[in-house]
């Protein structure tokens, strides 16, 4: 029972047998996984037998592993064309996941570009750092292929735990480490949320895995019927994993942990983590729970709009760039919800699409913060910015790109992202969704415009204040918060460079990664 | 060689790529470009690009001609037909490919663009050559070569508007271009504002077409793609198929919103008074946009919508008087204005005229002749009296000129054949373009024969006006210290001159029909496939009688010319005296600015003005700042639940999750 976007059929439980082993040929479909593990592994260990001179070469180390995966992804995705369970169902080896893959990777890899000089420059270098972004990283993947409820809680927490110590690698920063314990406080709250929803799904359906949870609410006792326990799990389940993509009204750690973790920490969860967790979110709800869908559509609508609401005009009052983008990204989780909202198979795809510009221009725009982050701090003041255009030309401008496609411009990534979910959600009969799209995101140009605007304004002499789109700029803090400011070097500027062309290679060539998408099928396990 | 896909494909990307090309490289280079760079660069993209276009159509005349129109999807960009993306070329939905068609018409629009834009390019290269926006003006001159090309290639509703916008664009930055001149700033928002009306009209248009359309079967189509818009357009078997019957409300309300975006962009009354006024922009524009290139594009757009005015008979009327009527008024002005440039500009107004008319009337390859001819001999006389005007130091008014022509002697000849051309004298390109368009004009369209009759008209004062700058420019005694000391222009600016001096001379004969062997001309055959032929059979006593009729008018404007101007015989102020308000609704243009300025401009601004004061502090201001403190106060109400106690955030999640569930609770009993 495959089809465009579909499911495959279920492999057969073993009818008796109390413990069963999968043939290790699955461990195969696992290989990008292992990969990164075993990377992991391996610079741990060289991390703890080299000296400090040495200890440059773990950056190298950690992006050869990540490169690995992400060849093995696709290699693997030339291979999967309907996609299959392995693991008796635990796991999915199909293209839906390796999507996910190949963003996180990409992302992953990018971060791993910036980290030696930012670290080298805030005085962070560290052989852990690499440690627990590839622990991470595998935990993300393992994520996007969960297709069991107890893969999904082990993937949510393997990428959970690593990043609740990366906020905290600043040990002399107190806002990091009140960051750190605060997404780990929260982060263990939404987890128990996450875990009583399984408890309760599990508790109805008699299953773990997903694809046999589909077919008990397709075939089984519960068909046609609305169930309370089931929803409750479901509904519970929906808020742990909302919390995971920080969409409102459980975002409320977002904007703390963004602003107090290093950027560059912020570039990968922002990025990463929310490309795993929705490609739970999507497998779980649009596939699994897809033909309780009536049920679930307008709570989960009601999110995307709060979500949709509350990240871009909470964004309009900010001072620091990176609380913008943190709240600016509660929005944007909003908008993929309209997919996941929308469901198989176009909402799906839309938020793919949106996920993929998400990737390309989120990571660029903080990824820009992280180049200019100098000494002291990290770049987080609109003072530092102030006339960028002209100190640095092709920063401004590039960071003018990406903010863009985030307002949805068109002919960048952006536009298409939210024109797929827009339709989507239009072709599905959920126009109000659309609406408060269109809406929020007029809202959302005048934060993001107000950036570009600091960028090309020219700040004024000595003592003279400047004003721009409502903000006062004071020379002495504009002249401290440059001085801080770095020009990064040419491999920086050309990978940001590179993730710009990604950025508006999917707002003119939309075809390029939708027509993968289309041919995307999802495996419920 | 044949045509195919690839070539095709290859061809237009090359071709709309040179010239982008030229201008991304030149303007975002700015000066770190020399000058020296840029003087072949500017020229040399659109030269390439024409040698593209002769590839294209020697490929094209290989080809059966039943098989000579290819389009190909260059851009797949936005898709929104459902399922996306199976890569056929207008399928159902709002499928915004850039599609380009390569057929005779596109080839022949895309030959005068390329080839006479790549002439005058040459010529500005010694016009410009002390010019501080040397640079500037090259990236604009390229900008618009690919803006014309996007408008004339385009398979797609949707680029073909973006073309045509973008033309619109470039033409103001190049009117505009003396940016420090008041009135030149002046002339190109004048411009642009009557572009953006017909950019108004013709997205309506576009709009009509998408929302009406419908197949065969009756079914809507939503289809932006060109090919299948005049695929469907004519009625079928079902009863609301195409965009309804013959002479329908929808399908006349589409032909004429089609009609005032080709008005504006051609110059037609009542969309005509920025032309005059562009003629503020530097000559080579002039040459290139008002006269060759620019302005033909609404000629174009009826042409290529044949299709559709062929179902709006009563549009196709309007065209068809509107264009006549032009073309009579702009002569009249034309005789009585002193601006060198502004006469040719007039005269351009009422060639165009002619053109319009054709094409209203169904005589759509004498429309594209005209255009061609008219591209060369235009061109020549902007480049020519660009010659003038360089050489008499940037003196535009044909008072003080006088005796150039033993002063120039490569110039003066050529501007001489650039006359007899425009006037239609025998022989001359003109003469086969305009007459074969005049003969068609006594046998088809509406009123018959009282539209050709304005047309001959229009022959006669073509003809006067034209020898009149003639005589006062080049012969006679010199008025000014200026015209006494005139200097021949530089062989840069003169190579292209002679050029276009050639075609203009020699051109009509790819219009030559022979009454038996063979009635249609290689032109018309070549058209054929896109526009079809009228008139398989002229009539040859209709034909003859239009031909011998409108030649003797066209020698006869040039008699009265010469009698007026050379030999003196009737005095130059006889009308000025006898019919003063003949010559002042002449001379003062129809009073149209003045009309404009009292009925449209003055009331707009004054109303603009009470609004100003009334309704948008009050309403607008009001609202807008209601808007933005609603959004502040809420982003207010907001941040003050991140109170960044995490107690109170736990406390938050909690209750949220609660809720849900309670209301989960409450709906399922």
């Amino acid at each position: 029972m495959t089809g465009p976007l579909g499911m495959a059929a279920l492999v057969a439980a073993p009818p008796w047998y109390p413990l069963h082993f999968a043939p290790a040929s699955n461990l195969v479909e696992f290989l990008p996984e292992l990969v990164v593990a075993a990377g992991m592994v391996a610079v741990l260990v060289t991390d703890l037998f080299v000296g400090p001179t040495h200890r440059r070469r773990l950056p190298l180390l950690t992006g050869l592993t990540l490169l690995a995966a992400l060849l093995i992804a696709v290699g693997e995705w030339v291979g999967h064309v309907p996609g299959r369970p392995v693991f008796d169902g635990a796991f999915a080896a199909d293209r839906f996941g390796l999507f996910a893959d190949f963003l996180i990777l990409l992302v992953a890899l990018a971060v791993t570009a910036l980290s030696p000089a930012y670290l080298q420059r805030r005085g962070l270098e560290s052989g852990e750092y690499y440690v627990l972004l590839l622990a991470a990283v595998t935990g993300m993947m393992v994520l996007s292929g969960a297709t069991s409820l107890i893969v999904v809680f082990l993937g949510i927490e393997l990428l959970s735990i690593p990043l609740y110590v990366l906020c905290a690698l600043n040990r002399d920063d107190a806002l990091g480490q009140e960051a750190a314990i605060k997404y780990l406080l929260l982060g263990g709250f939404a987890s128990a949320f996450l875990v009583y929803g399984m408890a309760l799904v599990y508790g109805e359906t008699g299953a773990t895995q997903l694809g046999r949870i589909h077919q008990v609410l397709l075939h089984g006792s519960l068909a046609g019927r609305t169930d309370p326990m089931l929803l409750a799990g479901i509904a519970l389940i929906g808020v742990g994993l909302s919390f995971k993509v920080s969409a409102a009204p459980f975002h409320w750690w977002t904007p703390d942990v963004y602003q107090g973790a290093p950027v560059l920490v912020t570039t990968f969860m922002s990025v990463a983590t929310k490309v795993a967790a929705f490609a739970a979110f999507l497998r779980i709800f649009s596939v699994t729970f897809g033909t309780a869908q009536s049920d679930w559509a307008v709570p989960v609508a009601l999110v995307a709009i709060a979500s949709m609401v509350f990240g871009n005009v909470v964004a309009l009052g900010q001072r620091s760039l990176k609380r913008m983008l943190a709240y600016s990204g509660i929005a944007q989780a909003g908008y993929v919800l309209i997919g996941v909202a929308v469901g198989q198979p176009d909402g799906t795809a839309a938020s793919l699409y949106y996920l993929a510009a998400y990737a390309a221009m989120n990571t660029g725009a903080f990824g820009i913060l992280t180049a200019l982050s100098g000494r002291g701090e990290d770049c987080d003041d609109y003072e530092g910015i102030l006339g960028l255009a002209r100190r640095q030309p092709l920063l401004a401008a590039l960071m003018a790109l990406f903010l863009l496609s985030l307002a949805g411009f068109p002919l960048t990534a952006g536009f298409f992202g939210k024109l797929f979910l827009f339709s989507a959600a239009i072709h599905d009969g959920e126009v109000p969704l659309a609406v408060w799209g269109v809406l929020t995101s007029a809202v959302s140009l005048f934060y993001y415009l107000r950036v570009i605007l600091t960028m090309f304004t020219e700040p004024g002499g000595a003592g003279e204040p400047v004003q721009v789109a409502g903000m006062t700029f004071e020379g002495g803090a504009v002249a401290r918060a440059q001085l801080a400011l770095v020009r990064p070097a040419l491999g920086t500027r050309a990978l940001l460079t590179l993730f710009a062309a990604a950025t508006l290679v999917l707002g003119l060539f939309p075809a390029l990664v939708d027509s993968l998408i289309q041919g995307i099928h999802v495996v419920a396990g | 060689m044949t045509i195919g896909h690839t070539m095709a494909a290859v061809g237009a990307a090359l071709l709309l790529g040179l010239p982008l090309l030229g201008f991304l490289a030149i303007s975002l280079l700015g000066r770190r470009l020399s000058q020296r760079v840029v003087r072949w660069l500017g020229p040399g993209v659109v030269l390439v690009a024409f040698a593209v276009v002769v590839v294209l159509l020697v490929a094209t005349l290989s080809r059966p001609a039943a098989d000579r129109s290819t389009t190909v999807v260059l851009w797949q960009w936005l898709q929104l037909g459902v399922p996306r993306w199976h890569g056929i070329p207008g399928t159902q939905g709002f499928n915004a490919d850039f599609a380009v068609t390569i057929d005779p018409l596109a080839l022949v629009m895309a030959a005068i663009i390329t080839g006479v834009g790549g002439l005058i390019h040459v010529y500005s290269v010694g016009y410009m050559a002390q010019d501080r926006g040397f640079n500037r003006f090259f990236a604009y001159m390229n900008l618009f070569v690919t803006s014309m090309l996007v408008l004339v290639l385009s398979a797609n509703l949707v680029f073909l508007i973006i073309g045509w916008s973008m033309v619109a664009f470039a033409s103001y930055a190049l009117i505009a271009f003396w940016y420090e001149r008041p009135s030149a700033v002046a002339a190109g928002r004048k411009a642009y504002i009557s572009q953006v009306i017909g950019d108004l009209a013709l997205v309506l248009a576009a709009f009509l077409i998408f929302i009406n359309l419908r197949g065969p079967s009756g079914r809507l189509l939503h289809t932006v793609s060109l090919p299948q818009i005049f695929a469907n357009v004519g009625p079928g078997p079902h009863f609301h198929a195409g965009l309804g019957p013959v002479g329908g409300g929808v399908v006349t309300v589409i032909g004429i919103l089609l009609f005032i975006g080709a008005a504006a962009k051609s110059a037609q009354w009542p969309l005509h008074t920025w032309l005059p006024d562009a003629m503020e922009g530097p000559t080579p524009v002039s040459a290139l946009i008002h006269a060759a290139t620019m302005v033909t594009a609404g000629v174009y757009l009826v042409v290529r919508f044949h299709p559709v005015f062929q179902q709006a008979p009563v549009a196709a009327a309007v065209v068809a008087a509107v264009g006549i009527g032009t073309a009579l008024m702009a002569g009249v002005i034309g005789c009585t204005q002193y601006d060198i440039k502004r006469v040719i500009a007039y005269s351009t107004m009422s060639q165009i005229g002619l053109m319009i008319f054709a094409a209203g009337i169904g005589a759509y390859s004498a429309a594209i002749f005209h255009l061609l001819t008219h591209a060369f001999f235009k061109a020549l006389l902007f480049l020519a009296a660009g010659n003038v005007i360089h050489a008499v130091g940037g003196e535009q008014d044909l008072r003080r000129m006088g005796g150039l022509g033993r002063r120039m002697r490569f110039t003066y000849p050529a501007f001489v054949v650039g006359s007899l051309a425009l006037a239609g004298i025998p022989l001359f390109s003109g003469w086969f373009s305009k007459e074969e368009l005049l003969g068609n004009g006594l046998v088809l369209g509406p009123a018959t024969p009282w539209l050709w009759v304005i047309g001959i008209l229009v022959n006669v004062l073509t003809s006067f006006y034209i020898f009149r700058v003639v005589w006062i420019a080049f012969h006679g005694a010199p008025a000014s210290e200026a015209a006494g000391a005139a200097h021949e222009a530089p062989r840069v600016m003169l190579a292209p001159v002679l050029v276009l001096a050639g075609l203009a001379a020699v051109a009509g004969i790819l219009n030559v029909a022979f009454a038996d062997w063979h009635p249609i001309s290689w032109f018309a055959s070549f058209l054929r496939p896109v526009v079809g032929v009228v008139r398989t059979h002229p009539a040859a006593g209709a034909d003859g009688l239009a031909l011998l009729v409108g030649t003797a008018m066209s020698l006869g404007g040039l008699g009265l010319a010469a009698l007026v101007y050379q030999r003196r015989a009737i005095p130059a102020d006889l009308i000025s005296r006898r019919w003063p308000w003949l010559y002042q609704l002449s001379f003062r243009k129809f009073y149209w600015d003045e009309i404009y300025d009292a009925a449209l401009a003055r009331p707009v601004l004054a109303l603009a003005q009470g609004l100003q004061r009334v309704v948008e502090p009050r309403i607008f201001d009001g609202a807008v700042r209601g808007v933005r403190d609603a959004v502040a106060g809420l982003c207010q109400d907001f941040r003050s639940f991140q109170t960044g106690y995490f107690r109170e955030y736990a406390t938050v999640f909690f209750a949220f999750a609660a809720i849900g569930l309670l209301v989960l609770g409450l709906h399922l009993t």
